[in-house]
């Protein structure tokens, strides 16, 4: 049974629907990341949940209880709702030490000056902050910072972490190491991860799911594997991954790209709809298109870049510009080739 | 359990209501009241009578002109000081040191009369340099006339102009600054790069010269004029009553004036109230430190204040000082007496610019989180709304309070509010309110939601979590607020001489006027003015060396705070 529930949570903002009638389940332990562009309302299901927001309609479960719910007129307020929330600015307070930050939660709860010390110490030294307990932690690195409000979400050993892009203000070295340090910290604590980013790396690394919104409106749900290579419509395709796309004209034989007639592809023909309408979208990721030298869709090598260990090529095909990614071990054409196209995974979505 | 929304909304509504309830009673009300007193009668019927009497008699109407000319004058001759000077510290980088960044801003926590006295000690008849320059030539040293005003008022308000200019130009990079000056002839620099920058610093700079020139009762009445707007309608308040409608068209007179003075810059500048607002809201100028050309400048201006200012501290020392260039002896008798005599006026002034203070720090932080989270329309109305109190002149407040308040008796007080002393503080707040709403928005800027909601996260009620973090955060904020508004208070003379029921409820600043004013007092007063000036310059030289301080520690906060700023 799903440990967090929402059920057709809404949220408006005026006439601007923020979130449209949401459905999600989360299990115990389970960590479900919320990937979106800016606006998406990813941030706002965050709050929600929380109880920074109010419901327009919905209700949210944890387990048993009801921590929201517009229909019964019921509201938990955040306090009172035991979860850990780590926030992208830190929001590390800046007047008290790394210890008393931590321990400032468990303090205003009036638990025993003992049992105060013992979690915040094995907070301290799950987020190897132990060192600098007494420091400020105005001194500390933003990945230090960040390791002190994970620490004071971790002290008050919540049943839910909700993390809204705390990876974000990091350096790109800091934040990887810290994906590897919230993944640790959630297999020993065994919380539930309710996680928002705009960084699809960061999503693939962390979570256990993947939930793609747009305006409001969740896209799909799925492992990072099911959501990178099945993606249910033209936006998670595009959102998740690089990704090129050619229009083509279809009809009962063949596909038309431009004026020049092709066979379908060889592993995978564009669902009957697509073909009754005329026309639909075929899509690939770059790192699935592989060069020809006969047959395939035929098209120039515009540009050819070096990656490092891959090589980007553009490949003009009947206007359309199509990108390929190849190792640089992989013999590949030169710039003004005239070259042969073969998409191994092609995907076919409708057009507009 | 009620809603997130529910909650916060009841609060918000509440706050709402008391702000509204006291924007009403202290400042609409009685500014309306004012305009009904100037053109009714009793009965309640429109007259025109003194509208008449105010555009036919000479006096009123030299009066309006001589207010506009001078007010205009000081601020012209501020801006045209400062705008050199300024331009030779920004094209030679120097940093301006703690000293002067506080010097700027003595002039809005200091009274201009003192500045008008000092220098009749120095240079008026009485004066020994002044019996030499008449002795040697009939020369007459002029400190007295129209023209002393608008000078002495651009003496004043000059460090001010020159500290806005300056912050308004440091607000960009130094990469921009280089890239400007790169082959550039410094006429061509001056017109294109350093004006456009300055201009936010020196419009909001003038506006605040002319409006304070136009309010300032205190200096030509210590140089002996009287045919300008604030002295007319303080006489005839003086003379005839609160209720003198004559007064009550000069008050809105000047409001009108300075409402119009006020939206004119803004026109004539070009530029947003957002704009105008970035010299105050940007960091502190953050050039390299060098001395040079920029350095002997500060070091000009310092010794040219020393000299303006030595008056006073000559008088407070001077045992005899008459009709010579120097005193003939010194004591410090006059320091003992100020400090014996007037407990009660400091006493006084804590009370009244305390009270304000609070009360300005209170509804400011309410105002500046209600325009933070307003719409945009909204928060545009508001902002200018606010900005406007600034054209509200002292003495057209105090006299729309006597007439709104007269006879008015509160239930806990056997005397009727106007004669409690009451008014003044509500009066100073009213006027404090523009830099309380700004000190506030800056305060407010320095603990983001995600602070609060992190603690709130923390297991208990609101008030726990605004007690032990929210407060902590903006305890610096606020005493850095409440100071700004009890020096704004406490220089706030024309409030003063209108609002305090009798000599002995007054503030300090009445006091020094008063002892000014006679020949025997003038020692004690001067002493007064020196303990004042010291007590403003201590507390601000330790307000900015802890902001600096603060500013140096924390540097995501600060790019939290100023998130466009670039730091170099």
């Amino acid at each position: 049974m799903a440990y967090i529930e929402l059920n057709q949570v809404t949220k408006r903002f005026g006439s601007v629907v923020a979130v449209d009638r949401m459905n999600l389940q989360i299990n115990q332990g389970e960590c479900v990341a919320m990937l979106g562009p800016s606006g998406c309302g990813k941030t706002t299901t965050l709050r929600m949940v929380a109880g920074f927001e109010d419901l327009d309609d919905g209700e949210i479960r944890v387990g048993e209880r009801i921590i929201s719910s517009k229909a019964k007129r019921y509201y938990l307020p955040p306090e009172q709702r035991n979860f850990g929330m780590v926030f992208q600015a830190f929001a590390v307070w800046p007047h008290l030490s790394v210890y008393e930050n931590v321990a400032f939660p468990l303090r205003i709860r009036k638990l025993p000056r003992e049992e105060i010390h013992a979690r915040t110490e094995e907070a301290l030294k799950h987020t190897n902050l132990y060192k600098v307990a007494q420091d400020s932690p105005e001194g500390l690195s933003g990945g230090g910072k960040q390791r002190v409000a994970l620490a004071r979400a971790l002290a008050i050993r919540p049943d839910v972490m909700l993390l809204d892009e705390p990876l974000s203000s990091l350096d790109p070295h800091f934040r990887e190491e810290m994906r590897f340090e919230i993944k640790d910290l959630q297999r020993r604590f065994g919380f539930s991860i309710l996680y928002v980013t705009h960084d699809q790396s960061e999503a693939m690394a962390l979570s256990d799911r993947i939930l793609v919104m747009q305006s409001g409106i969740v896209q799909q749900v799925g492992t990072p594997l099911e959501v990178y290579a099945s993606p249910v419509n033209r936006f998670v395709f595009e959102f998740i991954g690089l990704s090129c796309f050619i229009e083509t004209r279809l009809d009962q034989n063949g596909m038309r790209i431009g004026d020049t007639p092709y066979a379908w592809p060889e592993n995978i023909a564009p669902p009957v709809e697509l073909v009754l309408a005329g026309k639909g979208l075929l899509a690939a990721r770059p790192t699935e298109i592989d060069f020809v030298a006969d047959g395939g869709i035929r098209g120039t090598v515009m540009r050819k870049v070096y990656l490092g260990e891959t090589i980007d090529y553009r490949v003009l095909v009947d206007g359309t510009e199509v990108r390929v990614q190849k190792t640089r071990r992989t013999p590949g054409p030169a710039i003004g080739d005239n070259c042969g196209l073969r998409f191994s995974r092609p995907h076919w979505y409708p057009v507009g | 359990m009620k809603s997130y929304a529910i909650r916060s909304s009841v609060v918000k509504r509440t706050f709402a209501v008391l702000l509204a309830a006291y924007l009403l009673v202290f400042l609409v009300l009685p500014i309306v009241k004012l305009v009904i007193a100037a053109i009714t009668d009793e009965t309640g019927q429109l007259i025109r009578g003194p509208l008449d009497v105010f555009f036919n008699h000479p006096l009123y109407l030299e009066s309006l002109f001589n207010s506009i000319v001078v007010s205009a004058g000081a601020a012209l001759l501020a801006a045209i000081a400062a705008m050199p000077i300024a331009f030779v510290l920004w094209r030679a980088r120097t940093r301006p040191p703690l000293l002067v960044e506080l010097f700027g801003f003595l002039p809005l926590f200091v009274p201009p009369f003192m500045l008008s006295l000092s220098l009749q000690s120095l240079l008026g008849r009485g004066s020994g340099l002044g019996q030499w320059l008449q002795s040697w030539g009939d020369m007459d040293p002029g400190l007295w006339g129209l023209p002393s005003v608008a000078v002495i008022e651009a003496i004043h308000y000059f460090p001010l102009v020159l500290m806005l200019l300056i912050m308004s130009t440091a607000a960009y990079s130094e990469q921009a600054h280089a890239t400007a000056s790169v082959g550039v002839d410094w006429r061509r620099l001056a017109i294109r790069v350093f004006l456009p920058l300055g201009l936010p610093g020196l419009g909001f700079g003038m506006a605040i010269t002319f409006l304070k020139t136009l309010d300032d009762l205190a200096t030509p009445l210590s140089l002996g004029l009287t045919n300008l707007l604030a002295p007319q309608a303080f006489f005839r308040v003086s003379t005839y009553g609160a209720q003198d409608p004559l007064s009550s068209l000069m008050a809105i007179a000047m409001i009108l004036i300075s409402a119009l003075a006020w939206l004119a810059s803004v026109v004539l500048v070009r530029q947003g109230l957002a704009d105008w607002e970035r010299p105050l809201n940007s960091p502190l100028p953050r050039i390299r430190g060098r001395l040079g050309t920029g350095g002997l400048c500060l070091g000009a201006i310092g010794a040219f204040y020393l000299v303006c200012y030595s008056g006073v501290i000559l008088t407070s020392i001077a045992r005899i000082w008459s009709y010579t260039a120097l005193p003939e002896s010194y004591s410090f008798a006059h320091y003992a007496s100020a400090l014996e005599s007037e407990t009660q006026a400091f006493a006084n002034t804590f009370f009244y610019c305390g009270f304000a203070a609070v009360l300005d720090v209170a509804i400011g932080l309410a105002l500046a989180y209600a325009i933070d989270h307003a719409p945009d329309r909204w928060r545009r109305l508001l902002t200018w709304s606010i900005a406007s109190l600034l054209s509200v002149p002292a003495i057209a407040l105090a006299i729309a309070y006597l007439q709104f308040f007269q006879g008015l008796r509160l239930p806990l007080f056997d005397e009727p509010l106007d004669a409690t002393g009451f008014l003044l503080p509500l009066a100073f707040s009213v006027r404090g309110l523009p830099f309380a709403i700004r000190a506030c928005h800056l305060v407010l800027r320095n603990v983001p939601a995600s602070y609060i909601e992190a603690a709130q996260f923390s297991g208990r009620s609101r008030w726990t979590v605004a007690r032990r973090i929210v407060l902590p955060m903006m305890a610096l904020g606020l005493i850095v607020a409440f100071l700004i508004c009890f020096g704004v208070s406490a220089v706030d003379l024309s409030s003063a001489m209108l609002l305090v029921p009798s000599e002995t409820e007054a503030p300090i600043s009445y006091s020094i006027y008063l002892h000014m004013q006679s020949t025997t007092g003038r020692g004690t007063g001067s002493a007064l003015a020196v303990l004042v000036i010291a007590f403003v310059a201590i507390a601000m030289t330790g307000v900015v060396a802890l902001l600096r301080a603060r500013r140096a520690a924390a540097p995501p906060i600060r790019r939290i705070v100023f998130p466009g700023t670039q730091t170099h």
